[in-house]
């Protein structure tokens, strides 16, 4: 569904992607994970087209996106952008209908087919209830699930979720991972969150890709990526991994008992890299 | 929780009935509020045909404007009245409000391109660039060679786009164009055009008082060969910015989300603001400099009726004819015999409201 190969990418005077390699299939979770800095977002500017790549490919349903319009693109992929600004005195249902515009012509308007799909994208992550309030009367969950409705609306095959947790409380976080694993699982789409929790990343991921300097290092389910002496080598801090008590999936908590950076460099005079 | 995914199928009917509701209920009409700013600008307008140093009774200035328009009225006034009212009021009303409606939409559009509440045709330097084009042709040979297309709209238009050019490029601080560098732009390259024009001015002092009367702007020139020659500019660009109202909302949120959702931002930004700018330089060569339309009407548009470009460019270009009808009633009935320019009625009124839009913009905006 999503399918990247190879990409290189980034600002003028500073790379960013170095050779990027991923794949999403359609019904599948993926949790981007990494260092900040480390490429995330330029990764999903780069599957979006806001910046061209220098080399390599994005896939998005089987075609190049190089070859895609702005308007085909944004049928295929949307995005929840992190702390996305909204403009004032909208209300929510006026900001979903937003998401209908690759739709609708550029001298046109929406039409009852496309408050359907709005209406129905709102329901989907239950906030329809909402459709009436000014934007900036809603709270930060709130909005939230009101740019995830408004991606929704825009009824792509690939949905891309950075960091939309980063100014979430615990259950907004939590609310926020379920829905982005039921709209894959459910309703079929490719997914991509970039996550800075990695807890959160594999409880409701079905992969998890670690991504270090501008390249994926490891893809692999939560067991076999959530390993403590790599989480120390990507993140520069000692970690415990443990199992939690009724998934059994594994939970990545911070050690403070070892001083910061000392089994770091044990562990690389000991072991050889685990890149691939 | 998950269950709230599973997508609802509607009963057809009763979704039918819902959705035909719902869509009304978010496409608030424009036709209304439209037909109303209609109406307020045709009582202005009566009221500006109706005040004047003649004193001429309200039922014959009624009968002048029925006789003229071709009615079979026998002209029982003096010949003088006649002149007064088709040859000096009427063209002066009407050139007000054709100036009043392209200043306010094209101001409306400025705003939306660029995401900000301060930018005007006047602030942006767009208005000062087409006084610069327009100088240039006035004290060249060129300005004599009036055929029935005049090559001073033309200048002002190059002049206009220059400056909006310059200023965008200017306040562009990454992806984001703020209040601060935008303003500071704006002065700056309205200063440059405004030296250029006072240093042309003093280098063609045989030209100079022709230029000075035309840069203070206003309406004491006005007559049917001005109007005449905007009307096709501002009718047209009017008629082209208002079908990209919904573009102009998606575009308020940031440039990446715009793109993110199919709008081509570069080539959609380029298109407003040649247009909006065409329309800006052709009131600007006839009128001269008249600030602070573009940024006051819009504002009082968005405070009566919401945000939504697609009502706020019509509306905005009503309430802005409305409002330099006024203004220029303003302009030549308060100190009489003597006419005030018109800008400086307009900055009287939009230059106070201004500071208060900047004061309330940096609480609000932490980049500004």
């Amino acid at each position: 569904m999503l399918s990247v190969r190879d990409l290189w990418a980034g600002y003028p005077d500073r790379p960013v992607l170095r050779g990027v390699d991923l794949e999403v299939a359609s019904g599948e979770v993926v949790a981007l994970v990494g260092p900040n800095g480390c490429g995330k977002t330029t990764l999903m500017r780069a599957i979006t087209g806001v910046i061209r790549p220098e080399r390599g490919e994005v896939r998005l349903v089987d075609d190049d996106a190089a070859s895609l319009s702005t308007r085909e693109r944004a049928r295929r992929v949307a995005v929840v952008p992190q702390a996305a600004p909204l403009p004032a005195g909208f209300s929510a249902l006026e900001q979903v209908l937003l998401g209908r515009t690759p739709y609708i012509g550029p001298f046109a308007s929406e039409g009852p087919g496309d408050l359907a799909a709005a209406r129905q994208a709102m329901q989907s992550v239950d906030c329809w209830s909402l459709a009436e309030r000014p934007i900036e009367e809603l709270s930060g969950g709130e909005r939230q699930r009101v740019v995830l409705a408004r991606a929704l609306a825009q009824e792509p095959k690939v949905l891309l979720l950075d960091e939309p947790t980063a100014h979430l409380d615990l259950k907004h976080q939590m609310h926020t991972f379920q829905l982005a694993a039921s709209l894959g699982h459910q309703l079929g789409l490719a997914v991509l969150v970039a996550a800075h929790d990695l807890t959160l990343a594999s409880l409701f991921a079905d992969r998890i890709a670690i991504m270090e300097q501008g390249r994926i290092t490891q893809v692999g389910p939560p067991e076999e990526v959530l390993r403590p002496e790599l989480i120390e080598r990507v993140y520069g801090a000692p970690v415990v991994v443990l199992r939690h008590p009724t998934t059994g999936r594994p939970v990545v908590l911070p050690d403070p008992t070892v001083p910061n950076g000392a089994r770091q460099e044990s562990d690389a005079a000991s072991s050889p890299s685990t890149r691939p | 929780m998950l269950g709230v995914l599973r997508r609802q199928r509607l009963n057809p009917v009763e979704s039918a009935a819902s959705l035909t509701r719902e869509v009304a209920a978010i496409r608030r009409p424009v036709l209304g509020p439209f037909a109303l700013g209609l109406a307020v600008v045709a009582l202005t307008a009566a009221f500006a045909l109706l005040w004047g140093a003649a004193d001429i009774p309200p039922a014959t200035v009624g009968r002048i404007l029925l006789e003229r328009l071709g009615l079979p009225i026998e002209a029982d006034w003096p010949g003088k009245w006649g002149a007064i009212v088709w040859e000096v009021r009427m063209p002066r009303v009407v050139l007000a409000g054709l100036v009043g409606a392209t200043l306010a939409y094209a101001g409306a559009t400025y705003q939306g391109v660029f995401r900000n509440p301060l930018a005007d045709p006047y602030l942006i330097g767009v208005a000062s660039g087409a006084g610069l084009g327009a100088t240039l042709v006035i004290i060249s040979p060129l300005a004599y060679s009036f055929g029935p297309l005049s090559p001073v709209p033309a200048a002002a238009f190059a002049g206009a786009i220059v400056a909006v050019t310059l200023t965008y490029m200017l306040a562009r601080v990454g992806p984001l164009v703020p209040i601060t560098t935008l303003i500071l732009a704006g002065v700056a390259v309205g200063s440059i055009a405004t030296a250029a024009i006072s240093y042309l001015m003093l280098t063609n002092e045989d030209r100079a008082l022709p230029i000075l009367s035309w840069l203070l702007g206003g309406f004491n020139t006005a007559s049917w060969e001005r109007v005449w020659l905007l009307l096709p500019y501002a009718a047209i660009g009017g008629l082209l910015l208002l079908p990209f109202g919904r573009t102009l909302n998606v575009l308020q949120l940031n440039e990446e989300q715009a793109r993110q959702l199919g709008v081509n931002v570069e080539a959609m930004k380029i298109t407003l603001l040649a247009v909006a700018s065409l329309a800006t330089a052709a009131a600007v060569a006839v009128s001269g400099i008249i600030g602070f339309v573009g940024l006051v009407v819009p504002h009082a548009a968005r405070l009566l009726w919401g945000p939504d470009h697609r009502r706020l460019l019509p509306l905005s270009a009503v309430l802005g004819a409305s409002f330099l009808i006024l203004a220029d009633l303003l302009a030549r009935s308060l100190a009489p015999p003597n006419e005030i320019p018109v800008g400086i009625i307009t900055a009287f009124i939009g230059a106070p409201f201004f500071l208060y839009l900047l004061r309330r913009q940096r609480r609000t905006m932490p980049y500004a």
